[in-house]
């Protein structure tokens, strides 16, 4: 019964700082992910810089560990190896790192791809975890707290790429709101993310631009790619359906045109 | 399986999570009897070799969170510095010390103060030495009052202070000069604002130690704006000057004076006045301004504009008329006058298209100066997700025969590629005088963490008709930048910016600039730097097209430049956190709240001598922030946002048989830097 509890924020400016008795957690990490790009048989070399923003000295624990994307993009760490995983090509500089207050330390980390591996795409995370855990009070009862972060990496070896296929529309309610989304499988072997430039024109007649959600499709998944109406006069607007979208859809290096009516 | 379910609003890469562990009473339970036992733990492999940690402590004079906030530095530079071109300056050096400090006070506002002084030189002479060889400034900005009045007050080398609506002219720009003297700007409720200042011109003068050459003679503004209803902002100003020279030329050895006497020993007074009246209402502004003013005791010169805008939708629309006759002045310096006319533009925004068009219309009142019509328009498409392309183009026409009438055209091709981003860009420009044509290749270069190169390559090649006394020329220049920087080691960095310029055809001579830094840590507040400084000026320069008032026609100019070498000794310390009252924000003005909880013997409702404290009572200000009184009954908030506010005490810890009626509830009326001593007696319970 190891987590009671267990609540994610997601780091805007990726300043992570705990309100703590024993020790602060309070680290700064750069860059949040890599995506790389590796062929068969090199080994990449890589740099995190994890800055201790606390004024007092911290022990970080660094280890590897594989990710899960759930349906909603909640994400889970897994601790023993997952398919794709890279973390038998990985090594890392060290587990235990001790930073004085304000100290950075440029944190290294390889991936050696071995010449036999297939195209495709491996990935894994970089956990930073605070050492020690923190003690903070919830109401009466003071309650140990561990800060963590986790650093995703993707790698492409080869001529690994996605390969998207948009098989129709739907309406999703995202934020309260009614928004039109397309479901997508990458049947490809390679993560990717989409983009493009949308517009289209709801009952009323209004017209808007639709931005589509740029989250990851991993290999193998399928996906409601959510297109986020907004327009200059309001950034969230309330849609009328049926609605008629255009535009061309990107993701990696390939587009395809979308001429769809969500109802 | 030890998997840590976390649940995000949203995918971010980069997450953090708070495990909340068991608290004892429930780890003391007893584990369920078949748990199954946890697969080994995953081993990661470590990097080979023996990989010394690369830590570095460059921000480690900024994590010192005690004390409100402050921070100071110092540097003690030495230089040798020399000239180049046709009469090159002997060799000198620039030496001193630069320091900066901010800090922040609880009640007092924010501080900060700078100065530099130059030292020595032996007999060389520097720029300045003849003159000041310091420059100083000390600011307080932000110092709180009661009814919401704030004061900014400085003294040292400053700028001529402005009120709001003539600091933030769309178009027409009031140069505000610099002096030696003191400022004061007060601002208060219904956007009341009052600036005052006076003192001796001067300018900044030096490269690495910035000192304040004065100009003689006085100068002095004095101004207030009010808005006296949400949309309205109405303002006024007077500025002067008193027998200050006009130009100014940096000290020179004895003989080396480039201005004659007539134009050096030129001086200026002036008195001019500015009202203006501001409309502001969602997206749409408008502003009128009308100023007068004298300039030597010439007759008045008289000036009126507006300018408006208003957004609806994607597009914004600008417009606005203006009327200055010539000669007029703001302190000791000359403004635009001598201009009649007027501008409109429009801007599109979508998430593809950036675009505007203008026109403006530039006539002299006088009949003499400039008279054109000039007209700008640039795009940018976003073609897809990684490519853009844009173009811009400029027409200046002038009303005078055609002799100042030029037009340029640029278009470029911006793309996210997998070294960066570049942009590759065309351009050609033409002039009665002149035609340019420039081809540039830009690319900001994907870096590890923490390093940072961008480049630039171009080629300009363009034609000069001949001019009286010079013959036409054929001038070919290749330019190259390079920007860039990063830690080399924990200890060492590099920062830099070098540009360089040859022609190779014509007799056009090279320009350089480079100001390179390699950054030395030393400890923990000590730094060194070794600057390579260069400058030189090359004698050609492209023919541009940017504005109704700037002929289009290259400008010679004499070769000349200074390089040498800094060496910096940097002393830096930051620390504490930012003041912030109970109740109120950063920077709002407080008082201090204390008071006694105590035992109202005689129940008279006054604290008398010989009644006891109530200890380790809880006292609550406004309902939200606590404290408990000590062994004496004596609460202290030491800094409370001044106003009004409501204390009220717990009575749990009270002694039998003591109560407070209403809860000890109290309101206090708390002024800034006062100080509010609050006695709240308990009655026996009855």
């Amino acid at each position: 019964m190891r987590a009671l509890i267990s609540t994610p924020i997601v780091l805007l400016g990726l300043v992570a700082s705990i309100d703590a008795r024993a020790e602060d957690f309070a680290a700064v990490v750069s860059p949040p992910r890599f995506e790389l790009a590796a062929k068969a048989g090199t080994k990449l070399r890589q740099v995190i810089e994890v800055t201790n923003r606390s004024p007092t000295p911290a022990h970080y624990r660094f280890h590897t560990a594989d990710f899960v994307l759930g349906a909603d993009y909640g994400v889970s760490f897994h601790d023993e190896l997952l398919p794709q995983s890279c973390r038998p090509w990985v090594a890392i500089e060290r587990s235990l790192v001790a930073l004085p207050g304000g100290g950075t330390i440029r944190y290294r980390f390889e991936v050696q791809v071995p010449p036999e591996a297939p195209a495709g795409e491996c990935r894994f995370a970089i956990m930073i975890e605070a050492d020690e855990p923190s003690v903070t009070k919830a109401g009466a009862v003071q309650l140990p707290i561990v800060g963590r972060i986790g650093v995703i990496v993707y790698v492409t070896v080869g001529d690994g790429a996605p390969q998207l296929e948009v098989f129709g529309p739907e309406i999703v309610t995202q934020n309260g709101q009614r928004v039109p989304a397309l479901r997508v499988h990458n049947s490809g072997s390679v993560h990717t993310r989409m983009s493009g430039f949308l517009t289209g024109k709801d009952a009323t007649g209004k017209t808007y631009d639709f931005t589509p959600s740029d989250l990851p499709i991993l290999p193998g998944d399928i996906r409601s790619v959510v297109l986020t109406p907004s327009s200059p006069d309001n950034p969230s607007p309330t849609l009328t359906f049926p609605v008629a979208v255009k535009g061309t859809l990107e993701w990696s290096d390939q587009k395809a045109d979308l001429d769809e009516t969500f109802r | 399986m030890k998997a840590h379910a976390a649940r995000a609003p949203g995918w971010a890469a980069c997450l953090f999570t708070l495990e909340l562990f068991a608290p004892p009473c429930a780890r003391a339970q007893a584990p369920p009897a078949a748990a199954p036992a946890p697969p080994p733990a995953y081993e990661d492999r470590l990097i080979g070799g023996n990989l010394a940690p690369d830590i570095s402590l460059g921000d480690a004079y900024s994590t010192d969170t005690s004390g409100l906030a402050h921070a100071i530095r110092v540097d003690a530079l030495t230089s040798i510095l020399q000239g180049q071109g046709a009469s090159p300056t002997p060799t000198v050096h620039e030496n001193g010390i630069v320091s900066d400090a901010q800090w922040e006070t609880a009640t007092y506002g924010d501080w900060s103060a700078n100065g530099a002084v130059r030292i020595g030189g032996g007999d060389e002479r520097f720029l300045g030495s003849s003159n000041d060889n310091l420059s100083f400034a000390l600011h307080q900005r932000g110092m709180p009052f009661d009814g919401g009045w704030q004061a900014d007050n400085a003294l040292g080398d400053l700028n001529l202070p402005l009120v709001g609506l003539e600091r933030s002219q769309s178009r027409f720009i009031f140069s505000s000069g610099t002096m030696l003297g003191a400022t004061t700007e007060w601002r208060g409720p219904d956007g009341l604002q009052f600036v005052a200042g006076g003192g001796e011109p001067g300018v900044f003068n030096g490269i690495k130690v910035p000192v304040f050459d004065t100009l003689g003679g006085s100068t002095a503004a004095l101004g207030a704006e009010w808005s006296p209803a949400p949309q309205w902002t109405l303002g006024g100003q007077y500025a002067g000057a008193r027998d200050a020279n006009l130009y100014y030329e940096p000290p020179q050895p004895p003989g080396g004076s480039v201005l004659p006497p007539e134009i050096s020993n030129t001086r200026i007074s002036s008195n001019t006045s500015i009202v203006s009246a501001a409309w502001q209402e969602d997206r749409t502004h408008a502003q009128l301004n009308f100023i007068d003013g004298t300039v030597n005791g010439n007759s008045n010169a008289f000036g009126a504009w507006t300018d408006a805008s208003l957004t609806r939708g994607p597009y914004t629309q600008s417009f606005g008329a203006f009327y200055i006759e010539p000669n007029l002045a703001w302190g000791n310096q000359l403004i635009m006058s001598n201009a009649e006319g007027g501008y409109y533009r429009l801007d599109y925004q979508s998430r593809r298209w950036v675009a505007n068009f203008g026109v403006d219309e530039v006539l002299p009142v006088s009949g003499q100066g400039v008279s054109s019509t000039f007209l700008n328009g640039n795009a940018r498409y976003q073609l897809d997700r990684d490519t853009g392309i844009g173009a811009v183009s400029n027409l200046l026409l002038s009303h005078d025969g055609g002799s100042q009438t030029g037009w340029s055209l640029e278009g470029f091709f911006d793309q996210a590629n997998s070294w960066g981003t570049g942009r590759a860009q065309l351009g050609y420009a033409t002039s009665t005088q002149a035609q340019d044509l420039s081809a540039t290749v830009q690319q900001s270069w994907k870096m590890p963490t923490g390093m940072r190169l961008a480049t630039s390559v171009a080629v300009d090649s363009g034609h000069t008709a001949p001019t009286a006394g010079l013959p036409a020329e054929d001038t070919t220049v290749v330019r190259l930048a390079v920007y860039g920087g990063g830690d080399l080691t924990s200890r060492l960095s590099l920062d830099g910016n070098v540009q360089w310029a040859t022609a190779v055809q014509g007799r056009a001579a090279p320009s350089t600039f480079a100001d390179v830094s390699l950054v030395c840590r030393l400890a923990r507040a000590w730094e060194v730097l070794f600057t390579y400084y260069e400058n030189r000026i090359g004698s050609w320069t492209p023919l541009t097209i940017t504005s109704p008032l700037t002929p289009p026609v290259p400008t010679p100019q004499a070769s000349q430049g200074q390089q040498g070498i800094f060496l910096t000794l940097r002393w830096q310390q930051r620390g504490g956190a930012h003041f912030v009252p109970l109740g109120g924000a950063a920077g709002a003005g407080s008082g201090r709240l204390t008071g006694v909880v105590y035992l109202d013997a005689n129940e008279n409702g006054r604290y008398d001598a010989g009644e006891a404290g109530a200890p380790n009572v809880t006292v609550i200000l406004d309902g939200r922030f606590s404290t408990r009184t000590d062994a004496n009954g004596r609460f202290d908030f030491s800094s409370v946002v001044a106003g009004h506010h409501v204390l009220t005490v717990q009575q749990d810890n009270l002694p039998l048989p003591w109560t407070l009626l209403n809860q000890g509830r109290t309101e206090v009326d708390v002024s800034t830097r006062d100080r509010i001593d609050v006695n709240i007696g308990a009655v026996r319970l009855k």
